[in-house]
């Protein structure tokens, strides 16, 4: 990515990674306190529920044990992204492991995610969730970093490890699906 | 709830959403989505969803998050460095006082042979020093020390100094050091303090018989050797 090619947002990303390869620990907290929340919401849009705050932990913590080899090629939310996905998918083999879960299958539209209990406060919202929770894993995961987070389709595309062909349709079969849903 | 058929609008719905478009193609889109129902209801649509999603994450702790993330690079290159200083510090401590304890031993130790050497007077010779005729050990004798110290009698086989001049293997020294080498001078037949002041006559004639049994074959040319009597009669009161 060329600096005429990066958002003020990613800008302020690598002068916050300098600061604190620099020694200044605060500028880490500035990072967490910037991308958490939108790590948060991945995951439970991905069907987290449990430990959702140890899981944007673990992925900070990776990600600055690793942070020499992020060479901002790609935004560093969109690098932590491609981490905590790594991390989710390592948790669901550990569980599916255990049999504490049952197994997640890309033709599998309702995993985990109708098993959320959070208290829903309208009608709309409830179908929505149900709307959402019916798409595939793939799905699910490119239309929450598209609608939730608004990356592109390119920076969806190295989150989730495919093309951005690939991302696009799967953004458009889900918004397809979840206007159907809606509509029945 | 229809899709719009202008598919790039659609498309970057999203985008509006977040506000990632440059002004000119903001303008843009918004000036189609104010006359178009479905890409209105599209819009709509996205605003819930992401709303949604924003109610169902959890909060989290972001000083507890950042408490378990490493130490930037340079502060921990500044602990390792100040634990190899401290290290360094250390070892220097150390070798301070295995340098101190050295000096204190080669001190103690110089004083020690300095005293004995004094005592012995080996290094002294006297104006009263008479000149004795280089007597040699017999050849392939294990006891050349011994035979030596007819000359100058056991202290210089019990010298460390005179060992190491004389060039012979240090396992012939040990067995110089035999009491039951024949040769050797220091019989305690022949008295117990060893003084040639305090030998009779038959511990003498002894002794003068086992000097004569040395074989003068010399390998090279002896040097003469000078000995004060005195001397070499209280080198042998030294002798174990």
């Amino acid at each position: 990515m060329s600096d005429a090619g990066r958002s003020s947002d990613d800008q302020r990303d690598l002068e916050l990674i300098a600061r604190w390869k620099g020694g200044d620990e605060r500028a880490a907290t500035d990072l967490v306190q910037r991308h958490a929340s939108a790590l948060a919401r991945f995951a439970v849009s991905a069907g987290e529920r449990n430990e959702v705050d140890e899981l944007v932990q673990d992925t900070f913590v990776r990600a600055f044990n690793s942070l020499d080899g992020f060479r901002g090629e790609s935004s560093f939310r969109t690098w932590l992204f491609t981490i905590e996905r790594r991390l989710m998918l390592d948790r669901r083999r550990a569980e599916k492991r255990r049999k504490d879960r049952d197994e997640i299958r890309e033709d599998d539209a309702t995993t985990e995610y109708d098993a959320l209990d959070s208290v829903v406060a309208d009608e709309m919202q409830k179908r929505l969730q149900q709307a959402v929770g019916r798409l595939s894993p793939t799905q699910r995961e490119v239309f929450s970093l598209r609608v939730s987070e608004g990356l592109s389709y390119k920076e969806i595309a190295e989150a989730v490890g495919t093309t951005e062909g690939a991302a696009r349709v799967h953004y458009h079969n889900a918004m397809r699906a979840v206007k159907e849903f809606l509509d029945e | 709830m229809n899709d719009c058929a202008n598919a790039g609008v659609r498309d970057q719905l999203p985008e509006l959403l977040h506000d990632r478009l440059d002004a000119q193609t903001r303008a843009a889109i918004l000036a189609h989505v104010n006359g178009c129902v479905d890409c209105r209801a599209e819009l709509e649509l996205l605003r819930d969803v992401r709303g949604m999603l924003a109610v169902q994450a959890p909060r989290v702790d972001v000083n507890w998050v950042a408490a378990a993330l490493p130490k930037p690079p340079r502060q921990r290159a500044a602990q390792s460095g100040t634990t190899s200083l401290g290290a360094a510090r250390r070892h220097r401590v150390w070798s301070d006082w295995r340098v101190a304890a050295a000096v204190t031993l080669l001190i103690a130790g110089g004083s020690s042979v300095a005293l004995l050497d004094h005592g012995r007077g080996i290094d002294r010779l006297p104006d009263d020093t008479v000149q004795l005729p280089p007597v040699t050990p017999p050849a392939g004798s294990s006891a050349l020390p011994s035979a030596s110290a007819s000359s100058v009698p056991s202290s210089l086989a019990a010298a460390p100094v005179a060992r190491a001049s004389t060039g012979v293997p240090s396992s012939q020294l040990a067995s110089a050091d035999d009491p039951s080498d024949p040769n050797d001078l220091t019989d305690p037949s022949l008295g117990a303090s060893g003084r040639l002041e305090n030998l009779n006559a038959a511990q003498l004639k002894k002794l003068l018989g086992a000097i004569d049994q040395i074989e003068a074959t010399p390998i090279t040319e002896p040097e003469p050797v000078s000995l004060r009597l005195d001397n070499r009669a209280s080198t042998q009161r030294d002798e174990p």
